[in-house]
């Protein structure tokens, strides 16, 4: 008896889940025009596609898939050898010279990146003034982008143009040799790179000045009339509307650090994937090796991305009163009012102080 | 001139053949007794059917494909493709690419021995070497050199020494009388001192091969870097004597400071490299650098320079003339479908003294596409013992007409670079990554790399040197268990 009451409670069940189906596929029922739409955007998209999956999400999962394997190249084709989560927990146990390179990389990073910001953010300044051959002066300050590239970057530095033999690296060191070894080198380190470091904000002087020509030169025209100076039209105008370009900047500073050819850490990759077939004290290396290092790389760089988004970026809530008060105070209404006042004063006659 | 070399050649490549044998290969008939006596096994024939094998190499291509092509002409039915794999810095990713894909080709050459033990590439010929009665004319210390637990792998195919470039326009200026071709290195380091004139400008010493390379092998014979005496490193002795001598000497200004203040003001050029500045008494270099730089005329005779080539001093009482060179090594892939005739071919493009008269006729014609000869001399020394060998090679060394005192020179370097070993990355399994992970990025006294904590004089090399002995076992063992993995226990 028992069984006959389930069997029919699981026959209603049944039907009325192909009656569910049933409504559901009526309510999915697509007219010819949105397939039509769909196949064009599917289309155009396509070519996006295909290069996600094949350069990005498949090379993704390769080099995550090696970094927990043991990986060789045998003349018969490549064999992998799993081995779980070694490789990682191998980085953080053995791997010192990695570790130490890492926070040496990291605290190298963040002034560096600082400097190149800064530098681009004056130089664009001056660029975007009213100065003789402003045109040249653009190129001139773009052009290491295009010729600065990884195998003549490389000749310019053996050919040691990338220092600046006049300073004194013992001098400054000794300056310092308060700071722990593990600070103070970074820091010396950035003087042996000056010129690679200015030589690498071409693109960031580029972005700063495509947005300094976006600002309303009557923003300082109004600034100027009410007696601002250039110092307070550059915080009250110049950096609230740099702010999103500064932030795009750092992250593109800090992407185009950790990717350089010449930083130690992707030398470091390569010598351990190449070359370093086995790391300090006997530890397995190799592509699984070098695979699980360029994972916990890129954390590290995303984390000091993350980093300069807590920092820099605009936050709406609390923005929005203090853009409310600057609308409020904005120059704009007051030089409209004083525009209105001059041309009814022309109106009437009344001569205009053109001081 | 040409002409007349070529038929000095020609006429001594048919003398070699006489007086070394060792002709094209292929010896199946060649059954006997080797040196010791002991009875060899004949080699198994070479196939008659069309096979093409394939040589990965990264440098002087088309020499070699001209050598590899004069086999071909003894054996019509076996071509040769030499292919360019990139230089020295992509060569081996560019392998390695190639393996991933199975398509390795069957012989390479190799810079470095971990990468090719780690991933299985080497092919045990030991079955042919220890049979093969061609092996005598292989230069006797490079035999055991590219045998790892006693299975043959591995066999020279460019012998390059490295070289001490006296300047003798700097020792005419200074008045001093130059050296002795067999000097030793203490007379070496007194030199270096005693050829320094901070008021003339002139430097005792300029290095590419440095004297931490240098000392260990000319004072305790080591058969590779750092002391290697087959088992250990031994750096406790000389190697540590040699970085604190080079520290000092740096502190002294002994040593011609490159990208200084003070050499800019000497030369005007604070990144001239001190080997072509005229200003340096004694460069410690390679091979190569007389064919690349000294023979160039801009070097020769408008900078004056009149570079005269010795070997690397050895020490007095030294046990044995070990000298330190790049030594090429190729090997047969494990995967090749032909390794009887590879084996044939890796002797023909290593040591075989008709193919050595084949490159000695080579070298002096071969031209650039820009009309220049690709080689003013020879850029490797012979792997042969084949004394008429050595004859013709020495015919081929540019020599002014008159200059008795070079053609002693050279005889005397022939003479005394018999006896190479290499760069402990080249022969010692793991040697690589432990310079890399503990001598240059390990941390000394709060200084980074060995070598840099000394020559800022914030470590003695003497209180670290038995650790760094120790340290590189790990290293060792661990490459040599990978080794055994891919090729078994080790062969008696």
């Amino acid at each position: 008896m028992e069984k006959v009451i389930h069997a029919n409670t699981f026959r209603m069940k049944c039907v009325k889940l192909a009656n569910k189906i049933k409504g559901l596929r009526k309510s999915m029922r697509i007219s010819g025009r949105t397939r039509r739409n769909w196949f064009y955007a599917y289309a155009f998209l396509m070519p996006w596609l295909i290069g996600v999956f094949l350069l990005l999400i498949y090379p993704l999962y390769t080099s995550f898939s090696f970094s927990r394997s043991q990986v060789r190249f045998p003349p018969t084709g490549l064999v992998q050898f799993p081995v779980g989560w070694e490789n990682y927990t191998n980085i953080f146990a053995l791997d010192t010279v990695f570790m130490t390179g890492l926070v040496s990389f990291t605290l190298q990073l963040i002034p560096q990146m600082a400097i190149i910001v800064s530098f681009a953010l004056i130089i664009s300044m001056l660029l975007n003034g009213r100065i003789k051959a402003r045109g040249l002066f653009r190129a001139v300050f773009f052009l290491p982008v295009i010729i600065a590239t990884g195998p003549v970057m490389s000749e310019l530095i053996n050919e040691g143009v990338a220092t600046v033999p006049a300073v004194n690296l013992s001098a400054i060191a000794n300056a310092m040799d308060f700071l722990p070894p593990m600070v103070l080198e970074p820091i010396v380190g950035l003087f042996t790179q000056l010129i690679m470091i200015l030589w690498n904000s071409g693109v960031q002087i580029l972005i700063f000045l495509a947005a300094l020509q976006k600002i309303n030169p009557e923003q300082y025209e109004a600034a100027k009339m009410d007696g601002a100076s250039g110092w307070e039209c550059f915080w009250k105008i110049t950096s609230p509307a740099l702010r999103p370009m500064l932030f795009l900047n750092v992250i593109y500073t800090v992407v185009w650090l950790a990717n350089s050819d010449q930083n130690p850490i992707i030398n470091m990759l390569h010598i351990r994937m190449i070359a370093g077939v086995l790391g300090p004290g006997g530890m397995p290396g190799g592509y699984g090796h070098a695979s699980a290092m360029a994972w916990v790389y890129s954390i590290v760089v995303l984390l000091i991305i993350g980093l300069c988004w807590v920092v820099l970026h605009e936050r709406k809530d609390k923005d929005k009163p203090e853009t409310k008060r600057l609308e409020q105070k904005s120059y704009l209404p007051k030089r409209r009012e004083i525009v209105r006042k001059l041309r009814k004063s022309d109106m009437e006659g009344i001569g205009v102080d053109k001081r | 001139m040409k002409k007349i070399l070529l038929a000095v050649v020609t006429l001594a490549l048919f003398a070699a053949l006489v007086a070394c044998g060792g002709g094209s290969g292929g010896n199946e008939a060649a059954q006997g007794q080797d040196g010791d006596g002991r009875v060899l096994e004949a080699l198994p024939p070479l196939t008659t059917a069309p096979i093409h094998l394939r040589f990965a190499m990264w440098d002087d291509i088309d020499h070699n494909q001209w050598l590899a092509d004069r086999f071909t002409d003894h054996h019509p039915n076996i071509t040769i493709s030499v292919e360019h794999f990139g230089g020295t810095g992509v060569y081996h990713s560019n392998l390695l690419a190639e393996a991933a894909a199975g398509n390795m080709p069957d012989l390479w050459g190799k810079l470095e021995i971990s990468t090719p033990i780690v991933n299985g590439w080497f092919y045990d010929f030991s079955d042919f070497w220890f049979n093969d009665p061609d092996v005598e004319h292989y230069l006797e210390h490079l035999r055991p050199q590219g045998v790892i637990d006693g299975r043959a792998i591995m066999v020279v195919t460019e012998h390059l020494p490295a070289v001490v470039y006296v300047d003798r326009a700097v020792f005419n200026r200074l008045n001093v009388p130059m050296p002795r071709f067999d000097w030793t290195y203490e007379e070496m380091l007194s030199l270096i001192e005693h050829m320094t004139r901070p008021d003339m400008g002139i430097f005792g010493y300029n290095f590419f091969v440095a004297p931490v390379t240098i000392a260990p092998i000319a004072k305790i014979g080591g058969y590779a870097e750092f002391g290697w005496d087959g088992n250990n490193l031994n750096m406790r002795g000389p190697w540590a004597d040699a970085l604190n001598w080079m520290a000092n000497a740096r502190r002294l200004g002994w040593e011609a400071q490159y990208g200084s203040a003070e050499w800019e003001a000497l030369t005007g050029d604070a990144f001239m490299w001190p080997g072509t500045s005229g200003r340096v008494a004694m460069q410690l270099d390679a091979f190569w650098t007389m064919s690349n730089i000294y023979l160039r005329d801009h070097y020769r005779i408008e900078r004056g320079l009149d570079m005269i080539p010795y070997t690397m001093p050895t020490s007095e009482g030294a046990p044995n003339n070990n000298k330190i060179a790049w030594l090429d090594f190729a090997a047969i892939s494990a995967g090749t479908r032909h390794p009887r005739e590879a084996y044939e071919v890796l002797k023909w493009m290593s040591f075989l003294p008709q193919a050595w008269m084949y490159r000695i006729q080579d070298f002096p014609v071969r031209i650039r596409e820009d009309g220049e000869p690709y080689y003013l001399m020879p850029n490797h020394v012979p792997t042969t013992n084949c004394p008429d060998v050595m004859e013709a090679f020495f015919g081929i060394l540019p020599i002014a007409p008159g200059d008795t005192f070079m053609e002693e020179a050279w005889r005397a370097f022939l003479r005394l670079s018999t006896e190479p070993v290499t760069w402990g990355g080249r022969v010692l399994p793991g040697f690589d990554q432990w310079v890399h992970e503990i001598y240059h990025n390990g941390e000394f006294n709060g200084v980074i790399g060995i070598e840099a904590a000394v020559f800022d004089g914030l470590a003695d090399a003497h209180d670290f040197a038995a650790d760094l002995e120790a340290s590189f076992r790990p290293f060792y063992d661990s490459m040599m268990a990978e080794f055994r993995m891919w090729m078994g226990p080790p062969r008696n």
